[in-house]
């Protein structure tokens, strides 16, 4: 596949840059081609033009010397005699500076006028125009040996032989000639000829030393297209021939070089000479190869400009199609391993329904046969609840993970309270925890929004899954802990980031699986984990819930030391019609040995309106508490941890009610069921319990029942009373209370008997015999005599029960009144309305605490 | 019997929490209302207002206090719970004024009770 993609890439690259080299090669040729062809037309043009300037040039210089011939003659024709005659010409052939003059017979014959002898070349073309009329001129030479140009005009004189002349005809210097046409290219570098038909020179420039220009021609020229000298010079004798203007290219060779030259040929009026005009190539040939070079320039730059530019597409185009390759090969083996995963989960899912389906099915047959054996039937059924609960655990988690993977999980979001969230947790973990007797402990700091919108059953399934696989996968005696932690959400005032951290002391996670532990269907290999029960499933539904909530999950742990889960998601805030959750300003100490749980919690308690101190240990909770005692600025109540490191709760507790007594009331707080302390605890003098984690609702309604009745102790308490038999005397005036504290005591078998007021009261014991009575329930307004009068009266009595307890039943919950009772020897009061609990606590107390001393002096 | 409960439902009685009291005893309750009528009748704290004599009309409204506490007449309780509350901070004329408020609904109950 790479291969093909590769030599497709290769082949593609080849044919673009050959297809480029070509079609700039061909514009370079075409261009160069057609520059050389309009260098010609341009070139034919100039020369043309050239030879034209020159020709007329030639045709004026004729012209004139004509014109002064005929003005001579002009001038001659007004006398007849040849004396005046010859005398005017020659004055007038030296005035127009002509060379020679002399009449032409027709028989060729020369007579000299004026100047030196004349010979002429090639007279008879020359005899014949002139003889048919017309002017023409010829090449001669004077004296034998100057070249001079002959122009002859028909004119008839007598000569002095007599004869009648054919002609006048006057010559002047060819050097003049040549001067006047400037036929030397000083100031260019074309230079022209003027040559006979036969190719002889009549005037020759730059040096040219052969006397035959068409001899030249045919040994020095060469032509661009293999055309040699003899064709060139029959093309140009022909043309002479004709008349016609001839233009040519060719190479001349020069010194065995050769050099491009353009050749123009036109015949020159009045004579049989022909002007011949040439231009070296060497210049014009430059700027047409400077031209040329620079469309090579172009085009190689175009060229490459295009390669590079297809290059650079076809780069990008690889690293795209290649992103792609690999994009798409991973998501292949993603595939595949998804495919291995599933088909290894349901094998191993197979088998994990197997087991607990087998229990079932087993025990169900073991239950019917032995249907009469209850024991037995009770040990199946068990086994079966269990086994039927796993397997219900594994089907919702796979019925959950495919609701997710088909994108179906909703959540539903409704206002959940944090608290509840917390204690539902505690509550569901707890059995687990202590089954593997593993240390558990709950935080929360900074909680400012205990009410928010979210999905409860979701955050619920991810906390509870985070906190049984720390369960699982954490030894017996190992720790647990969940921390719960607010901060402002950077989503705005509306909302508040929630981070919950879930941290133990377990096997931990290998760094390798912790990338895929979110994946479906996947836990880690390993011997410990073969042997713990699930699905695989757990986690991932996790990550799907928080990030269906928009949070995030971090895993962070070292194998063999512990994992850490830590949890982050932002929540909508509720607004909270919260009730005024305001107690009174009480002296608090919360003793616990995390810190932070004791700022929390005192920040917490203060805000609910209390004072509180706190401390790290037992030892120093007993140190304030005592400081406190002896400086009258007892606390109100302590909050004290169960789980303290050196003293434990309990301990400390036992050790406050033994420097303090029983006044301050001392709650437990706690992460774990208190079900089993219970009883160890109420020994200890605590009165009451407070489960972790310490919300501030928590608090208030934990400590609320302190608040509304400080007398009663924790409502948490329904202990049940053992009274029967005792004898109770009730001083109460009014009927209906009478009747309802009899009611109400004979209800918890006490046996009651009835004083009107004081008076009878006081008599009623005064008379009975030792210990009849067990205590006095006391009226405090009666008529004839009150409760306090008749309790001092009982107090006076000189009899060793004058100190039965005596418990005042009022109406009034005055601190004054209590007060009151005290001080005039009444032990403790109840109020009405009459709370049996309440009332058969007290009693009991009282009770058991004088018999205890009273039993006690006795044996003394 | 039971329409009685609910008109005393509908004065204010807390019929339920009495009943709960009296161990679900109705007929106990009832008699222990009945006798309440009698009571009421005796305890005439606004005559002891009349008479000046705070002295009684403390104890005669704590008494009431008790007696409507234990038999759940609640809104009883409270005006005989406020009474003696600012009989004791010395505001007879302000004790005096909700007895006047409180006597009718008293006469109410009464008359409910009698029936």
């Amino acid at each position: 596949m790479e291969k093909k993609v590769v030599r497709f890439l290769r082949f593609s690259v080849i044919i673009i840059v050959v297809v480029c080299v070509l079609i700039f090669s061909f514009f370079v040729l075409f261009m160069n081609y057609k520059s050389s062809e309009a260098m010609n037309d341009i070139g034919s043009v100039y020369m043309a033009q050239m030879s034209d300037r020159i020709s007329l040039h030639f045709n004026t210089t004729i012209e004139s010397k004509l014109t002064g011939l005929d003005y001579l003659m002009d001038r001659a024709n007004k006398f007849s005699d040849y004396e005046s005659i010859t005398d005017i010409l020659k004055n007038g052939a030296e005035a127009s500076e002509l060379n020679n003059l002399a009449f032409f017979s027709e028989d060729g014959k020369i007579e000299m006028v004026y100047g030196d002898d004349l010979t002429i070349e090639d007279p008879e073309p020359f005899l014949d125009s002139l003889k048919s009329g017309s002017p023409k001129i010829a090449l001669g030479k004077s004296a034998g040996k100057t070249s001079v140009v002959l122009v002859g005009v028909p004119a008839t004189y007598t000569m002095k032989s007599g004869e009648t002349s054919l002609a006048l005809v006057g010559t002047f210097l060819v050097s003049s000639l040549g001067n006047h046409l400037v036929l030397d290219g000083d100031y260019t570098s074309v230079y022209s000829h003027i040559i006979r038909r036969d190719g002889n020179f009549v005037i020759s420039s730059a040096g040219e030393n052969d006397s035959n220009y068409l001899d030249l021609v045919r040994d020095y020229f060469t032509g661009l297209n293999d055309k040699n000298g003899e064709e060139y010079y029959t093309e140009l004798a022909s043309a002479m021939n004709e008349g016609r203007s001839y233009s040519a290219i060719f190479y001349r060779l020069i010194n065995g070089k050769k050099e491009l030259r353009h050749l123009y040929c036109t015949p020159l009026p009045y004579s049989e000479w022909y002007l011949i005009t040439v231009m070296p190539y060497g210049y014009i040939n430059e700027t047409v190869s400077h031209l040329s070079d620079q469309y090579i320039f172009m085009a190689i730059a175009c060229c490459i400009i295009v390669l590079i530019t297809f290059a650079v597409i076809f780069i990008r185009y690889i690293k795209i199609s290649n992103h792609q390759i690999i994009e798409l090969d991973k998501a292949r083996r993603e595939a595949i391993r998804a495919t291995e995963a599933k088909s290894e989960f349901l094998s191993n899912m197979s088998h994990d329904i197997r087991t607990p389906m087998n229990a079932i099915v087993g025990m169900t047959a073991i239950a019917t046969s032995h249907i009469d054996d209850k024991q037995q039937v009770r040990n199946c059924l068990r086994k079966i609840t269990l086994s039927s609960r796993h397997l219900l655990g594994l089907i919702n988690d796979v019925l959950d993970m495919s609701k997710i993977e088909s994108g179906k999980m909703t959540l539903s979001v409704e206002k959940i309270s944090l608290r509840d969230i917390m204690d539902n947790i505690v509550s569901i973990v707890q059995p687990q925890i202590k089954e593997k007797n593993q240390d558990f402990d709950i935080f929360i700091h900074n909680i400012f929004a205990e009410n928010i919108y979210g999905d409860s059953v979701r955050l619920n399934q991810v906390l509870i899954n985070l906190l049984s696989n720390a369960i699982k996968f954490t030894p017996e005696g190992g720790k647990i802990n969940i921390t719960m932690r607010e901060e402002e959400s950077p989503m705005g005032g509306d909302y508040v980031r929630l981070h919950l951290y879930v941290r133990d002391t377990g096997i931990g996670i290998s760094s390798d699986f912790k990338d895929k532990i979110f994946e479906s269907f996947t836990r880690e290999d390993g011997h410990r984990i073969a042997k713990t029960e699930g699905t695989g499933l757990g986690m991932a539904i996790t990550k799907h819930i928080i990030d269906a909530m928009g949070g995030t999950i971090e895993v962070d742990s070292i194998k063999g030391r512990g994992t850490e889960f830590h949890v982050t998601v932002d929540m909508e805030k509720a607004d909270v019609p919260e009730m005024d959750m305001i107690l009174p300003e009480w002296n608090m100490l919360v003793v616990d040995d995390d810190e932070q749980l004791c700022r929390s919690a005192a920040a917490s308690l203060e805000e609910i309106g209390m004072k509180a101190e706190w401390t790290l240990s037992g030892e120093s909770a007993v140190t304030m508490v005592s400081e406190h005692h002896e400086n009258h600025t007892d606390y109100h109540i302590i909050l004290l941890d169960w789980n303290l490191p050196g003293m434990d709760g309990i301990e400390t507790a036992r050790e406050i009610r033994k420097r303090v007594g029983d006044d301050v009331p001392i709650l437990l707080i706690s992460a774990y069921d208190w079900s089993e302390i219970e009883n160890e605890a109420r020994e200890a003098g605590i009165v009451g319990f407070i489960s972790k984690p310490l919300f501030k609702s928590t608090l208030f309604h934990g400590l609320k029942p302190f608040a509304e009745e400080s007398k009663q102790e924790s409502t948490v308490e329904k202990t049940t009373v053992d009274l029967s038999g005792r004898r109770i005397l009730v001083a109460e005036d009014n009927d209906i209370n009478w009747e309802v504290a009899e009611m109400l005591l004979r209800s918890i078998g006490i046996e009651p008997e009835h004083a009107e007021n004081g008076k009878i009261c006081a008599d009623m014991f005064g008379s009975s015999e030792l210990g009849y009575y067990d205590a006095i329930l006391m009226d405090l307004r009666m008529p004839v005599m009150s409760g306090y009068e008749a309790t001092a009266a009982i107090r006076k009595m000189e009899r060793p029960d004058a100190d039965i307890p005596i418990i005042a039943m009022t109406a009034d919950a005055f601190s004054e009144d209590i007060q009151k009772c005290i001080s005039s020897g009444m032990d403790s009061h109840v109020a009405k309305p009459i709370d049996a609990q309440v009332v058969a606590r007290v009693l009991e107390k009282y009770i058991t605490e004088r018999n205890s001393r009273y039993n006690h002096e006795q044996q003394i | 019997m039971s329409n009685k409960f609910d008109e005393l439902r509908s004065l204010g009685v807390n019929v339920d929490e009495g009943l709960q009291r009296f161990m679900n005893n109705s007929s106990l309750y009832e008699k222990m209302l009945g006798k309440f009528t009698d009571n009421a009748k005796q305890l005439n704290v606004l005559q002891c207002f009349e008479e000046g004599d705070l002295e009684n009309a403390v104890a005669k409204a704590h008494t009431l206090k008790g007696v409507t506490g234990n038999l759940s007449i609640t809104p009883l309780y409270k005006g005989y719970t406020e009474i003696v509350a600012l009989l004791r901070d010395n505001k007879p004329d302000e004790a005096k004024k909700i007895l006047e408020d409180l006597l009718p609904v008293q006469e109410k109950i009464i008359a409910c009770l009698e029936k």
